[in-house]
């Protein structure tokens, strides 16, 4: 397919456009769901197409095809230039994009064992374990089990001469068991919600989580949530799982620091944000033990790639630094605006999407703290693990999560349990009672498979590294 | 627009060498104006032709998806799926491919729509941002069409196919310190005006300039069309699918024939009512059937696929099957709500303090077993007293049940919107309920 993308690439060249890039995607997903002992879904979904993205007269065009005859693509060529030159009537300012060296380059996510190697009756023994593992409760009425093995092969080739060669492989899964009973229903998951964990990598880590070695507390632990109490409300000390800590940093951070959302080029949708360009260098987004990082080099993330949907290559930039909020995520169109250069964020769901800010990473450093020192330290507080539920307004400030269990803590342990925990919060003063963050042993790369933005809707693979991390005076148990 | 997805299903269904075989082939061709800013910002288009086949081995079930829709690919994607059901352990409850039955016609399908260019688009676009740049305003927003056709085939004798359009304009207007939404949906682009939203979305904006903070709490809330949307989407997700009712996880498990909602709620599922977006079968080929869900506020039913239904005595599928692959179950996707006899500007005259609510914002499900969800308003809140709308409110939080909501509905406007949601297109009236509980207050 290199030679089609470079064939459009060439056609773009000869045409009246400023800028012309263009990209062949092919995805394969694999997903296994086994479902109460029965294997419920078992699929494989390709698709592959060109999506040609230029700049003509000023503004942008865009057309994808999966037709991937030459007379096709070079239709959608043309499409893409009138599209561009028909936006010239509403165009208030011409688009510039930060300069580009032409890269030449190849990148592989670096794993053990393809996924997609691996035979699909290997793969079911494990769900199929996984799921007797969770089959000793009663009041457990649905035991979920599942895998996903996803790669993306993506050849991007630019008027400005980059001519680029990827290839992302990434795998996980997940259980879940649900309890039901007198009119309830209770979940809990490992190692992550409703998705599981996911990582860029090899089937390796499919089997590094064991699931069925979780069984048998995902279970019990689901069956107790039926008979404990409901959180009650008030202001508490909080720690907070890695895992539910990923989704706080994913709303609260991630989102609000997007560049295009701050310029209101989301506002449409999902929204803007509150870090105006006056809170740059300026605002203590956090206590002084927060630092935060978009970092696309991370080994294992969601968001690990080599280059960019822009060609840009793969970067590790501050955020959030000693707690200060010092810099957004950027892209070539948008960076200008601060005087910089992309700093590559910018990708697309697929050959059919143009490539929109996206997370990459979203890191929160490790901080100091072992996690049986921090237990310890904390009598009296809650420990809030596995998210549930997630909202926040569309300028990023007010937020409300939703976990599956809620521990007290009680004497360096995890004690009583509490049901439908949740807790609410504004966010700097949030982060800003950050006292306590756990070390590199605790800390774990997430992976959110779900990230939506943007119209039409995408759907971003974006990774969180986090450890379990404390925070005062916050208010829970708002649902009753 | 149909014979070439209903070709291409023909054509899977011959190379498929599985004991039963199901194909769907849905194609598009799609594009988004996207503006903001007052500018055109982002301006796409895109064609596609996406093919799943459902391969039967014994009691075995195997699913491949891909977009090649050369003969070639038909063929390796029919030897993926059988190969994959050949590796697959049986599925004990499996109960088979459905048989083919009657669907009826529906007009879904606009040509003058389909053939929408993008100079049209850009003037639409236009229509919103004018009048909003000569007020000082930013206006963001959308102007798209898809024309698709859908087709179902399996070795039983299943052959459906439609095409369908779809026309949406969205408008959000900015301010310094308010916002203003609107929007409209159709399957003709010709009804609908995109001036008109640009107009609505700019009152709002403006009325919501300055707006003051007030305490969260327990309020009457008068709630227009697009909120009610809002939480009638999740409430459908969360409770009228077969899934989640079967398995004990729905809020109408165990409960139906009781009274869950007030007796002025009627919710219903109709897939062939024009006044939607309609589709005449599912994604088994099967005909959609009228479904009642709420009756004068009992509940009466959910919807069915024919797993659930063969799981379920007596049930029979009611065309509701998702894509295969989707493992969410059977969902409604044309929902209706019943009218009442009130308006809008009635319920605000007849509310002594109270919130108006333009639309809701990042809805989620904070307890599915009561129906609680939690969310915020967006884009047009102000506070009602003594009949009239006072000033405009800085944006709050709630967190409700959504039975205690709609047991508390007080009046609803015997005009009906058609509103663009998570499920698809739903047609609502706006809606008067007398406690919702505010949780939280945001800064803007």
């Amino acid at each position: 397919m290199k030679d089609l993308a470079v064939y459009a690439r060439d056609l773009l060249g000869a045409m009246p456009v400023s800028y012309g890039d263009v990209r062949f995607v092919e995805t394969h997903l694999e997903t296994i769901e086994v479902k109460n002992s029965v294997p419920r879904s078992v699929t494989s979904n390709t698709s592959r197409g060109i999506g040609i993205r230029v700049i003509a007269d000023g503004s942008w065009g865009f057309a994808a095809t999966s037709d991937l005859s030459r007379r096709a693509v070079a239709r959608a060529c043309r499409l893409a230039v009138k599209i561009a030159r028909a936006g010239k009537r509403a165009l208030v300012t011409p688009v510039a994009l930060s300069p580009l060296e032409p890269i030449v380059a190849q990148y592989v996510t670096p794993f053990d064992e393809d996924p997609f190697e691996v035979p699909l009756e290997e793969k079911l023994a494990a769900l199929f374990d996984a799921d007797k593992s969770m089959s000793a409760e009663p009041s457990v009425k649905v035991r979920l089990a599942h895998y996903q093995g996803f790669e993306r092969a993506t050849v991007f080739a630019s008027t400005e001469g980059s001519l680029i060669e990827e290839r992302i492989v990434q795998c996980g899964g997940g259980m879940q068991a649900v309890a039901v009973g007198g009119g309830d229903s209770q979940v809990r998951s490992y190692p992550h919600g409703n998705r599981g964990n996911i990582q860029s990598t090899g089937f390796e880590y499919f089997r590094s989580l064991d699931l069925a070695t979780h069984g048998p507390r995902v279970a019990s632990e689901a069956a107790a949530l039926l008979t404990a109490p409901a959180l009650p409300e008030g202001k508490r000390t909080i720690i907070l799982e890695g895992e539910q800590l990923a989704l706080q940093v994913h709303e609260s951070i991630g989102h609000p620091t997007e560049l295009d959302r701050v310029l209101g080029m989301e506002a449409a949708y999902a929204g803007t944000s509150f870090l105006t360009f006056d809170k740059l260098n300026t605002l203590r987004y956090g206590s002084e033990i927060v630092n935060v990082v978009a970092d696309a080099t991370a080994p294992r993330g969601l968001g690990t790639f080599g280059y960019d949907d822009e060609g840009v290559p793969a970067q590790k930039v501050f955020l959030i630094r000693d707690g200060l909020f010092v810099g957004y995520q950027t892209s070539r169109e948008t960076a200008p605006v601060l005087g910089q250069r992309s700093n590559g964020t910018m990708r697309a769901d697929g050959w059919n999407r143009i490539p929109l800010i996206r997370m990459t990473n979203i890191c929160l450093l490790p901080g100091a703290w072992k996690f049986e020192d921090l237990l310890a330290d904390s009598d009296g507080a809650l420990y809030l693990a596995t998210n549930r539920a997630w909202s926040i307004d569309n300028k990023r400030l007010n937020f409300q999560f939703g976990t599956e269990i809620a521990y007290e803590v009680k004497g360096g342990k995890l004690a009583a349990i509490y049901k439908n925990p949740s807790y609410t919060g504004i966010t700097p003063e949030f982060w800003n009672s950050c006292d306590a963050i756990c070390g590199e042993k605790d800390w774990v790369m997430w992976g959110t498979p779900n990230c939506g933005k943007g119209q039409p809707g995408q759907t971003a693979r974006v990774g969180h590294g986090t450890a379990p991390s404390r925070f005062q005076n916050v208010r829970v148990g708002v649902v009753r | 627009m149909t014979e070439r997805a209903a070709g291409i299903a023909a054509q899977a269904l011959d190379l498929s060498k599985a004991g039963q075989t199901e194909v769907i082939v849905s194609s598009s061709e799609s594009a988004l104006t996207r503006f903001a800013n007052n500018t055109i910002h982002q301006n796409v288009a895109e064609e596609n032709a996406s093919v799943t086949i459902r391969a039967v081995a014994g009691r075995k079930v195997g699913i491949a998806s891909g977009n090649d829709v050369s003969k070639a690919g038909l063929k390796r994607l029919a030897r993926s799926a059988l190969e994959i059901a050949r590796h697959q352990s049986e599925v004990p409850d499996f109960p088979g491919l459905p048989g083919a039955k009657p669907v009826a016609e529906v007009g879904a399908y606009s040509d003058a729509t389909a053939r929408l260019t993008p100079a049209k688009r850009a003037a639409m676009a236009l229509a919103v941002i004018k009048p909003a740049a000569r007020k000082g305003a930013n206006a963001s927003g959308t102007v798209s069409h898809d024309a698709g056709s859908l087709a179902v085939v399996n070795s039983l004798g299943v052959r459906a196919s439609f095409a369908r359009t779809e026309f949406e304009v969205t408008a959000v207007i900015e301010k310094e310190t308010g916002a203003g939404y609107a929007g409209a949906i159709s399957a003709d682009h010709r009804r609908v005006n995109a001036k008109a939203v640009g107009s609505a979305a700019l009152a709002k904006c403006l009325k919501s300039q300055n707006p003051r903070s007030i305490e969260p709490g327990e309020y009457t809330v008068v709630l227009e069309p697009q909120a009610v949307a809002g939480l009638l989407s999740y409430i459908a997700y969360m409770g009228f699918g077969a899934q989640g009712y079967v398995e004990g996880r729905s809020f109408l498990s165990g409960r139906m024939g009781e009274t869950l909602m007030h007796e002025s709620v009627s919710i219903w599922d109709d897939g062939l009512d024009p006044g939607g977006l309609p589709a005449p079968f599912d994604y088994e080929g099967q005909p959609k059937s009228r479904v009642n869900l709420i009756e004068a506020g009992v509940a009466r039913n959910v919807v069915y696929d024919t797993y659930y239904a063969a799981k379920s005595a007596g049930a029979a599928s009611t065309g509701h099957a998702l894509p295969p692959g989707f493992t969410g179950g059977p969902l409604p996707t044309n929902i209706f709500m019943a009218p009442g006899e009130s308006s809008l500007d009635e319920m605000i005259a007849s509310t002594e303090m109270g919130l108006l609510v333009t639309r809701f914002h990042y809805i989620n499900i904070a307890d599915p077993a009561r129906a609680v969800l939690t969310g915020l308003t967006r884009d047009g809140t102000f506070l009602v007293k003594k009949g009239r709308v006072r000033y405009p409110v800085k944006n709050l939080r709630f967190t409700e049940s959504m039975l205690s909501a709609f047991s508390a509905v007080e009046a609803l406007s015997r005009e009906r919107s058609l509103e663009s949601e998570m499920l698809g297109a739903m047609l609502v009236p706006a809606m008067k309920v007398s406690r919702f509980r505010f949780t939280g207050a945001t800064e803007f």
